[in-house]
């Protein structure tokens, strides 16, 4: 069942279009990342989903509840962490903690226990009676990871949860993820970082400039990267215009490219999409047609490639 | 406490009344009130003794004591009235704004918490630190019965104005709180909305009521005099109604008509040498105007609560 679905979600700023036609379920029990270059139209996207924008045209449904015409249902599945957020001043960890515990009418007597157990959840134990505003940033996140938890939501919606923390602590917050989808939590969260997202997830989306560029689960993902490769060979000098026409016809062959190296040789890099059959078929195509191949490589391209590829060098 | 505890008014009155602050305000306010009783006791005793008169002043003329203890009653009032309104709306104006600021705003408003509770929590929490203004100021209010010239009503019938005081000018600053991002814009515009009320409305009233006698006379001598009557007579209803709307002012007649004789709910005005209309006492309109404001203010500031914003 898909506990989140987004029906071509678009919404405008003015004249300026922040996210255009989004269309993606996603399953109950996921963990979905939401990848893309600043800008791209993340948190619109997160903002419109935990009912704090109203979308310019399409529909957002959570647990079954419009987040425009249930917002009230939808608050009570889902736990929310903004991108940035601030504390109250004069506040301790606990008061906190048991300020929202009251505004999801948790009762009393569970209070005590439920926050010990958060704290304890996030590593923040020993911070139970400092004041919120003297932790540290990284503190702070984990803080609102907690305090996003107190109702213990089906849905949790993470705006860039790892950004502000040491390397260390990412690598805790990626294992605390997987946790609490161990815990049948559907878990939905933007990052820049690839490798966050490429590590834990099952389901992600990549947008840019406000649209959905791939959606679907990782494996596919990888399975089409792993298919698209680079061929990299040399060649001998004479031969190179009779290479590049082989190749320019072979199947799944893209932009060619040839540049002289040394001894007169010839470099020739080719976009290449085919699994490895097709890889070793073109080979006997060259070597069939009499190329003298001194070298040959097909390359499969980064995680960071396709990213930059797809999103067309924005800015990570 | 139980889970029904307005989560607003706790965290609000933690965090008010956490450190010197709240302590300190109380003190300075007492101190204040002190000394302007003082000065009241002493400045009646002289004039009423004389300066070259008895200076004992554990003998003071008996006679004197209800003008001291009245004096005492009013000036406190005064003072409260003025704090009230003028903190209140501040004090509201900084709270929605404020978190917007703060950037909590939006963690507030994705939990399942209702508007109306965050309404009634924001506003709740300003009228107890308020309250509190109002019951430390009783002891040196008691004062006033000890010398006697303040009836138990009175005290009653203030407490009431300085209450729903607190609410409705209160409640007008959280609205405007609600419309914007930040707390300098919401301060500004609530003052910009309360001063011009506060000092404002009489003195319109009152530059429009110099206008009434000469209209009535024309209105008189050109058509009749029953018109000219009737003319007067609403005017004199709208100047009550308008004065009592202003808390100031409000207050102000209610004395004029008690120390007339006239009690405190309902008295006659004398509008012609010959006719007298009955009015309500302005305490009583002004309090009714409170409820209204209240109501209105709280149900605009839901609505906006509600709604999910386009930027
Ligand atoms: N309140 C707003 N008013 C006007 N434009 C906005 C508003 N919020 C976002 N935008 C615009 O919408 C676009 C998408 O912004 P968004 O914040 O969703 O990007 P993002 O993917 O979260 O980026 P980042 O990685 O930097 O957080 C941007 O061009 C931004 O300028
Ligand atoms: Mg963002």
């Amino acid at each position: 069942m898909s506990i989140i679905q987004i029906k071509n979600l678009s919404k405008n700023f003015g004249r300026r279009t922040a996210v255009n036609d989004i269309s993606f379920d996603i399953e109950a029990g996921s963990l979905f990342g939401f990848i893309g270059p600043n800008g791209a139209g993340k948190t619109t996207t997160i903002r419109v989903l935990t009912t704090l924008l109203k979308p310019s045209a399409g529909q957002v449904l959570v647990d079954g509840h419009s987040v425009v015409k249930q917002p009230r249902e939808v608050r009570k599945v889902m736990g929310y962490m903004p991108d940035f957020f601030g504390v109250y001043n004069d506040m301790t960890v606990w008061e906190y903690l048991d300020f929202f515990c009251g505004c999801y009418e948790i009762e009393f007597n569970q209070r005590k226990s439920l926050i010990s157990d958060l704290l304890e959840l996030v590593d923040l134990s020993k911070r139970h009676d400092d004041y919120v505003d003297s932790l540290s940033r990284g503190m702070k996140q984990r803080l609102s990871l907690a305090r996003s938890l107190v109702h213990d939501p089906k849905v949790l919606v993470l705006d860039e949860p790892a950004s502000g923390l040491d390397p260390r602590a990412r690598v805790e917050f990626r294992e605390l993820l997987v946790e609490l989808r161990r815990l049948n939590k559907t878990i939905f969260f933007s990052s820049h970082i690839l490798s966050d997202i490429a590590e834990i997830c099952n389901q992600v989306g990549i947008v840019e400039q406000g649209n959905l560029i791939s959606v679907g689960h990782i494996d596919t993902l990888k399975r089409q990267l792993r298919e698209t490769h680079h061929i990299r060979l040399r060649v001998m000098g004479d031969t190179v215009e009779r290479a590049k026409s082989i190749l320019a016809t072979s199947q799944g062959v893209g932009e060619v490219e040839a540049d002289p190296a040394s001894d007169g040789d010839w470099d020739i890099i080719a976009e290449f999409s085919g699994d490895k059959p097709a890889v070793t078929t073109l080979l006997k195509q060259l070597v069939l047609a009499d190329v003298p191949i001194l070298s040959f490589a097909a390359e499969t391209d980064s995680l960071e490639d396709v990213f930059m590829k797809l999103t067309e060098g924005g800015i990570l | 406490m139980t889970s029904h505890t307005n989560p607003i008014i706790v965290n609000e009155m933690r965090t008010r009344m956490r450190g010197c602050r709240a302590y300190v305000l109380l003190t300075l306010y007492l101190a204040l009130i002190s000394c302007i009783t003082a000065t009241m006791y002493v400045t009646i005793y002289d004039t009423s003794t004389g300066l070259y008169g008895d200076y004992d002043i554990t003998t003071a003329n008996v006679r004197d004591a209800p003008d001291i203890g009245k004096a005492i009653f009013i000036s406190t009032t005064i003072l409260l009235l003025f704090l009230i309104t003028h903190i209140a709306p501040a004090f509201t104006a900084a709270s929605i704004s404020g978190e917007r600021e703060k950037q909590t705003y939006d963690i507030l408003i994705t939990t399942p918490l209702l508007a109306r509770r965050i309404v009634w929590g924001k506003l709740g929490a300003v009228f107890l630190f308020l309250f509190l203004l109002i019951l430390t100021s009783l002891p040196v209010q008691s004062l006033a019965f000890l010398f006697g010239g303040v009836a138990f009503t009175e005290l009653i019938i203030a407490t009431l104005v300085l209450a729903m005081s607190a609410l409705a000018f209160g409640s007008v600053g959280l609205y405007i709180s609600s419309l914007n991002r930040t707390t300098m814009v919401s301060i500004l515009f609530t003052y910009s909305v309360i001063l011009p009320f506060v000092y404002g409305l009489p003195f319109i009233v009152f530059w429009l009521g110099t206008f009434t006698l000469p209209v009535v006379a024309l209105i008189g001598s050109v058509y009749s005099e029953l018109a000219s009557m009737i003319i007067g007579i609403v005017m004199a209803y709208l100047a009550g109604f308008l004065l009592s709307l202003n808390p100031f002012s409000s207050g102000l007649l209610t004395i004029i008509a008690a120390t007339n004789g006239n009690g405190y709910f309902f008295f006659t005005e004398q509008v012609f040498y010959n006719i007298s209309i009955p009015m309500v006492s302005p305490w009583i309109i002004y309090v009714f105007f409170c409820v209204f404001i209240v109501i209105v203010m709280a149900q605009l500031t839901i609505r906006q609560l509600n709604q999910i914003s386009n930027f």
